[in-house]
Protein backbone atom coordinates (compact mmCIF):
# COMPACT_ATOMS: atom_id res chain seq x y z
CA UNK A 1 0.00 0.00 0.00
CA UNK A 2 1.48 3.25 -0.51
CA UNK A 3 2.47 6.02 2.06
CA UNK A 4 0.24 9.32 2.17
CA UNK A 5 1.35 11.80 0.51
CA UNK A 6 0.75 13.79 3.59
CA UNK A 7 3.97 12.23 4.38
CA UNK A 8 7.27 13.82 2.95
CA UNK A 9 9.16 11.16 0.52
CA UNK A 10 12.15 10.97 2.54
CA UNK A 11 10.30 9.39 5.76
CA UNK A 12 9.44 6.98 3.35
CA UNK A 13 11.12 3.35 4.48
CA UNK A 14 12.01 2.03 1.18
CA UNK A 15 13.47 -1.31 1.90
CA UNK A 16 16.30 0.47 3.74
CA UNK A 17 17.52 -1.35 6.97
CA UNK A 18 17.20 -1.06 10.14
CA UNK A 19 19.72 1.15 12.25
CA UNK A 20 21.26 -0.07 15.26
CA UNK A 21 21.33 1.68 18.33
CA UNK A 22 24.70 3.45 17.85
CA UNK A 23 23.80 5.33 15.52
CA UNK A 24 22.08 6.92 18.29
CA UNK A 25 24.37 10.00 18.77
CA UNK A 26 24.19 12.06 22.06
CA UNK A 27 23.32 15.32 20.53
CA UNK A 28 20.79 14.16 18.61
CA UNK A 29 16.78 14.76 19.28
CA UNK A 30 14.15 12.24 19.78
CA UNK A 31 10.66 13.94 18.90
CA UNK A 32 7.41 13.14 20.32
CA UNK A 33 3.97 14.06 19.42
CA UNK A 34 2.32 15.81 22.11
CA UNK A 35 -1.67 14.89 22.05
CA UNK A 36 -3.73 16.90 24.46
CA UNK A 37 -4.29 13.77 26.04
CA UNK A 38 -2.71 12.52 29.44
CA UNK A 39 0.31 11.18 29.14
CA UNK A 40 0.17 8.38 31.73
CA UNK A 41 -3.47 7.06 29.69
CA UNK A 42 -4.04 3.88 28.09
CA UNK A 43 -2.85 3.16 25.32
CA UNK A 44 0.61 4.73 26.16
CA UNK A 45 2.69 2.32 27.94
CA UNK A 46 5.57 2.52 30.32
CA UNK A 47 8.09 0.96 26.99
CA UNK A 48 8.35 1.15 23.68
CA UNK A 49 7.77 4.49 24.16
CA UNK A 50 7.14 5.99 20.21
CA UNK A 51 9.17 9.14 18.84
CA UNK A 52 11.19 10.40 15.77
CA UNK A 53 14.61 10.41 15.09
CA UNK A 54 16.32 13.80 14.96
CA UNK A 55 19.10 12.07 12.02
CA UNK A 56 16.32 11.23 10.02
CA UNK A 57 13.46 13.37 10.44
CA UNK A 58 13.41 17.34 9.80
CA UNK A 59 11.83 19.21 12.82
CA UNK A 60 9.92 20.80 10.38
CA UNK A 61 8.39 17.66 9.38
CA UNK A 62 7.34 15.77 12.84
CA UNK A 63 4.27 16.72 13.70
CA UNK A 64 3.03 15.89 9.49
CA UNK A 65 4.34 12.45 9.78
CA UNK A 66 1.50 10.77 11.18
CA UNK A 67 -1.26 10.24 8.93
CA UNK A 68 -4.18 10.89 10.51
CA UNK A 69 -2.24 13.20 12.25
CA UNK A 70 -1.84 12.57 15.88
CA UNK A 71 -1.22 16.10 17.56
CA UNK A 72 -0.20 19.37 16.42
CA UNK A 73 2.55 19.84 18.95
CA UNK A 74 5.52 17.98 19.70
CA UNK A 75 8.16 18.06 22.69
CA UNK A 76 11.82 16.49 22.73
CA UNK A 77 14.20 14.64 24.39
CA UNK A 78 18.04 14.91 24.11
CA UNK A 79 19.72 11.15 23.09
CA UNK A 80 22.46 11.55 26.04
CA UNK A 81 19.57 12.14 28.52
CA UNK A 82 17.97 9.36 27.55
CA UNK A 83 20.82 6.85 28.06
CA UNK A 84 21.16 8.82 31.22
CA UNK A 85 18.01 7.45 32.74
CA UNK A 86 19.06 4.68 35.57
CA UNK A 87 16.54 4.41 38.62
CA UNK A 88 17.12 1.38 41.00
CA UNK A 89 15.48 -0.67 44.51
CA UNK A 90 16.51 -3.54 46.33
CA UNK A 91 13.54 -5.74 46.78
CA UNK A 92 14.42 -7.21 50.12
CA UNK A 93 10.39 -8.56 50.75
CA UNK A 94 10.67 -12.43 51.21
CA UNK A 95 8.88 -12.58 47.86
CA UNK A 96 10.28 -13.77 44.46
CA UNK A 97 13.28 -12.07 42.91
CA UNK A 98 14.97 -10.46 45.90
CA UNK A 99 18.03 -8.40 45.08
CA UNK A 100 18.46 -5.03 42.85
CA UNK A 101 16.32 -4.19 40.13
CA UNK A 102 17.74 -1.41 37.86
CA UNK A 103 16.09 -0.19 35.36
CA UNK A 104 17.04 2.28 31.81
CA UNK A 105 16.28 3.12 28.35
CA UNK A 106 17.86 1.75 25.26
CA UNK A 107 16.97 2.90 22.41
CA UNK A 108 15.73 1.26 19.34
CA UNK A 109 14.85 2.00 15.20
CA UNK A 110 11.75 0.88 14.68
CA UNK A 111 11.39 1.87 11.39
CA UNK A 112 7.55 2.11 9.45
CA UNK A 113 7.24 1.89 5.91
CA UNK A 114 5.75 5.57 5.68
CA UNK A 115 8.12 6.84 8.39
CA UNK A 116 11.76 5.86 8.56
CA UNK A 117 12.71 7.55 11.64
CA UNK A 118 10.23 5.77 13.72
CA UNK A 119 12.21 5.30 16.80
CA UNK A 120 10.90 3.31 20.35
CA UNK A 121 12.09 3.65 23.90
CA UNK A 122 12.84 0.55 25.02
CA UNK A 123 13.08 -0.62 29.02
CA UNK A 124 16.00 -2.73 29.79
CA UNK A 125 15.54 -4.90 33.02
CA UNK A 126 18.93 -5.55 34.84
CA UNK A 127 18.48 -7.77 38.19
CA UNK A 128 20.91 -8.75 40.30
CA UNK A 129 20.60 -11.58 42.54
CA UNK A 130 22.64 -13.40 45.42
CA UNK A 131 22.49 -17.50 44.84
CA UNK A 132 24.74 -18.90 47.36
CA UNK A 133 27.13 -16.05 48.07
CA UNK A 134 27.05 -15.61 44.33
CA UNK A 135 26.18 -12.18 42.56
CA UNK A 136 23.84 -13.25 39.45
CA UNK A 137 22.81 -11.10 36.84
CA UNK A 138 20.29 -11.43 34.58
CA UNK A 139 19.18 -8.77 32.00
CA UNK A 140 16.22 -8.17 29.94
CA UNK A 141 15.18 -5.62 27.19
CA UNK A 142 11.30 -5.66 27.48
CA UNK A 143 9.32 -5.25 24.32
CA UNK A 144 5.87 -3.97 24.24
CA UNK A 145 4.51 -7.51 23.59
CA UNK A 146 6.62 -8.87 26.81
CA UNK A 147 4.56 -5.96 28.30
CA UNK A 148 1.24 -6.94 27.25
CA UNK A 149 1.74 -10.41 27.52
CA UNK A 150 3.00 -9.46 31.43
CA UNK A 151 6.03 -12.28 30.84
CA UNK A 152 7.73 -9.51 33.14
CA UNK A 153 8.12 -8.52 36.92
CA UNK A 154 7.47 -5.03 36.28
CA UNK A 155 3.65 -5.44 34.86
CA UNK A 156 3.07 -8.03 38.51
CA UNK A 157 1.74 -5.91 40.91
CA UNK A 158 4.37 -5.91 43.66
CA UNK A 159 4.72 -2.67 46.18
CA UNK A 160 8.57 -2.57 45.75
CA UNK A 161 8.72 -2.93 41.97
CA UNK A 162 5.67 -0.47 41.58
CA UNK A 163 8.02 1.75 43.17
CA UNK A 164 10.41 1.34 40.98
CA UNK A 165 8.30 1.88 37.61
CA UNK A 166 6.83 4.89 39.13
CA UNK A 167 10.50 6.54 39.32
CA UNK A 168 11.22 5.17 36.11
CA UNK A 169 7.77 6.68 34.55
CA UNK A 170 8.60 10.06 36.20
CA UNK A 171 12.18 10.02 34.70
CA UNK A 172 10.30 9.61 30.96
CA UNK A 173 7.53 12.27 31.71
CA UNK A 174 10.55 14.62 32.53
CA UNK A 175 12.83 13.24 29.35
CA UNK A 176 10.54 15.24 26.66
CA UNK A 177 10.63 18.40 28.28
CA UNK A 178 11.79 20.59 25.57
CA UNK A 179 9.73 22.32 23.41
CA UNK A 180 9.41 23.00 19.85
CA UNK A 181 11.82 25.08 18.23
CA UNK A 182 13.91 25.31 20.94
CA UNK A 183 17.94 25.44 20.82
CA UNK A 184 19.51 23.23 23.62
CA UNK B 1 -32.99 14.69 62.10
CA UNK B 2 -30.15 12.21 62.48
CA UNK B 3 -27.56 11.20 59.74
CA UNK B 4 -29.44 8.69 58.80
CA UNK B 5 -32.71 9.94 58.18
CA UNK B 6 -30.88 12.94 56.16
CA UNK B 7 -28.88 10.30 53.72
CA UNK B 8 -32.30 8.59 53.21
CA UNK B 9 -33.92 12.22 52.39
CA UNK B 10 -31.22 12.14 49.94
CA UNK B 11 -32.11 8.67 48.46
CA UNK B 12 -35.71 9.43 47.92
CA UNK B 13 -34.58 11.99 45.23
CA UNK B 14 -32.57 9.89 43.20
CA UNK B 15 -33.86 8.21 39.98
CA UNK B 16 -33.63 4.66 40.43
CA UNK B 17 -30.74 3.67 39.56
CA UNK B 18 -28.48 5.56 41.73
CA UNK B 19 -31.27 4.12 44.78
CA UNK B 20 -29.08 0.61 43.77
CA UNK B 21 -26.00 2.86 44.02
CA UNK B 22 -27.06 4.40 47.55
CA UNK B 23 -25.25 1.18 49.90
CA UNK B 24 -22.57 1.29 47.87
CA UNK B 25 -21.77 5.16 47.77
CA UNK B 26 -20.42 6.75 51.48
CA UNK B 27 -22.40 8.43 54.09
CA UNK B 28 -20.85 11.71 53.56
CA UNK B 29 -23.34 13.64 51.07
CA UNK B 30 -25.85 13.85 53.71
CA UNK B 31 -28.14 16.50 53.52
CA UNK B 32 -30.64 17.66 50.55
CA UNK B 33 -29.08 20.52 48.97
CA UNK B 34 -29.04 20.66 45.56
CA UNK B 35 -25.30 20.95 45.91
CA UNK B 36 -24.94 17.97 47.61
CA UNK B 37 -27.38 16.27 45.21
CA UNK B 38 -25.46 16.94 41.93
CA UNK B 39 -22.22 15.83 44.39
CA UNK B 40 -24.33 12.82 45.36
CA UNK B 41 -25.06 11.76 41.41
CA UNK B 42 -21.69 12.74 40.42
CA UNK B 43 -19.70 10.44 42.84
CA UNK B 44 -21.97 7.49 42.04
CA UNK B 45 -21.59 7.44 38.04
CA UNK B 46 -17.56 8.26 39.10
CA UNK B 47 -17.20 5.18 41.23
CA UNK B 48 -19.41 3.41 38.69
CA UNK B 49 -16.94 3.92 35.83
CA UNK B 50 -13.97 3.13 38.17
CA UNK B 51 -15.63 -0.70 39.51
CA UNK B 52 -16.06 -1.17 35.39
CA UNK B 53 -12.36 -0.20 35.05
CA UNK B 54 -11.59 -2.47 38.36
CA UNK B 55 -13.69 -5.33 36.39
CA UNK B 56 -11.99 -4.51 33.21
CA UNK B 57 -8.40 -4.76 34.95
CA UNK B 58 -9.30 -7.82 36.28
CA UNK B 59 -8.36 -6.33 39.40
CA UNK B 60 -9.28 -9.12 42.96
CA UNK B 61 -8.89 -6.84 45.55
CA UNK B 62 -11.91 -5.53 47.01
CA UNK B 63 -10.17 -3.27 48.95
CA UNK B 64 -9.81 -0.84 45.90
CA UNK B 65 -12.92 -0.16 45.52
CA UNK B 66 -13.46 1.15 49.06
CA UNK B 67 -10.01 3.21 48.60
CA UNK B 68 -11.29 4.62 45.60
CA UNK B 69 -14.64 5.12 46.89
CA UNK B 70 -13.08 7.07 49.81
CA UNK B 71 -11.29 9.24 47.31
CA UNK B 72 -13.58 9.67 44.93
CA UNK B 73 -16.06 11.04 47.35
CA UNK B 74 -13.64 13.50 49.22
CA UNK B 75 -12.43 14.57 45.48
CA UNK B 76 -15.93 15.72 44.30
CA UNK B 77 -16.53 16.88 47.78
CA UNK B 78 -14.10 19.36 46.95
CA UNK B 79 -15.54 20.27 43.81
CA UNK B 80 -12.33 18.74 41.74
CA UNK B 81 -13.45 17.30 38.20
CA UNK B 82 -12.45 14.16 37.67
CA UNK B 83 -11.51 11.95 34.53
CA UNK B 84 -11.66 8.12 36.01
CA UNK B 85 -9.51 5.94 33.30
CA UNK B 86 -6.55 3.38 33.35
CA UNK B 87 -2.97 3.35 32.15
CA UNK B 88 -1.32 1.47 29.32
CA UNK B 89 0.46 -0.16 32.43
CA UNK B 90 -2.61 -2.17 33.84
CA UNK B 91 -3.30 0.37 36.42
CA UNK B 92 -6.84 2.36 37.68
CA UNK B 93 -6.20 6.21 36.78
CA UNK B 94 -7.78 8.83 38.68
CA UNK B 95 -7.26 12.33 37.06
CA UNK B 96 -8.05 15.73 36.76
CA UNK B 97 -6.46 18.67 34.09
CA UNK B 98 -5.84 22.01 33.74
CA UNK B 99 -3.46 24.48 31.37
CA UNK B 100 -1.85 21.58 30.09
CA UNK B 101 -1.12 19.53 33.96
CA UNK B 102 -2.37 16.60 34.62
CA UNK B 103 -3.26 15.23 38.65
CA UNK B 104 -3.04 11.44 38.53
CA UNK B 105 -3.68 8.99 41.33
CA UNK B 106 -2.66 5.70 39.96
CA UNK B 107 -3.28 2.41 41.94
CA UNK B 108 -2.02 -0.78 40.89
CA UNK B 109 -3.79 -4.60 41.11
CA UNK B 110 -2.51 -4.99 45.17
CA UNK B 111 -3.74 -1.38 46.09
CA UNK B 112 -0.30 0.50 45.76
CA UNK B 113 -1.06 4.01 44.84
CA UNK B 114 1.09 6.43 43.40
CA UNK B 115 0.52 10.29 42.69
CA UNK B 116 1.78 11.59 39.98
CA UNK B 117 1.57 15.43 39.10
CA UNK B 118 2.53 16.06 35.62
CA UNK B 119 3.26 19.52 34.79
CA UNK B 120 3.01 21.47 31.39
CA UNK B 121 6.78 22.04 30.49
CA UNK B 122 7.29 18.14 32.13
CA UNK B 123 10.52 18.91 33.58
CA UNK B 124 8.76 19.77 36.76
CA UNK B 125 6.81 16.94 37.39
CA UNK B 126 7.23 14.87 40.48
CA UNK B 127 5.43 11.42 41.76
CA UNK B 128 4.95 10.43 45.89
CA UNK B 129 4.00 6.87 46.62
CA UNK B 130 1.51 5.10 49.18
CA UNK B 131 2.12 1.12 49.54
CA UNK B 132 -0.89 -0.34 50.49
CA UNK B 133 -2.08 -0.52 54.04
CA UNK B 134 -5.69 -0.77 53.77
CA UNK B 135 -6.19 2.65 55.32
CA UNK B 136 -5.04 5.77 53.49
CA UNK B 137 -6.08 9.46 54.50
CA UNK B 138 -8.28 9.92 51.17
CA UNK B 139 -8.75 13.34 51.82
CA UNK B 140 -5.12 13.94 51.97
CA UNK B 141 -5.04 11.89 48.66
CA UNK B 142 -7.97 13.52 46.84
CA UNK B 143 -6.17 16.98 47.58
CA UNK B 144 -4.07 16.54 45.49
CA UNK B 145 -5.82 15.71 42.35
Amino acid sequence: MPCPESIPNYLHRNNRPKCSSDEYLNDHRLYSVQTKDNPVKFPNTLTAISCKWSAIIKEEDVVKSNEPPIGNDYKFAIVEEVRGVNVSIEKRDKGTQEGWHTLSCVIEHAPEECEYSHSEILIKHVYVSDEAGEKVTKEHIITYDDWVSKKTILTKGNAIISQLKGKYRLELIKLFCYPSNIEV
Amino acid sequence: MNDANKIETVYMAQPSYVYEEALVIGTIFNSNTASNLYNFNTATIKFNQFESIYKQLKFEKEAILDIAQDIIEQAILLGKELTISKTGDNEALIYTTSNGEFRNIIIDDEGNIEFLFISANRSDSYNEYFPFIGDINAQELAGKL
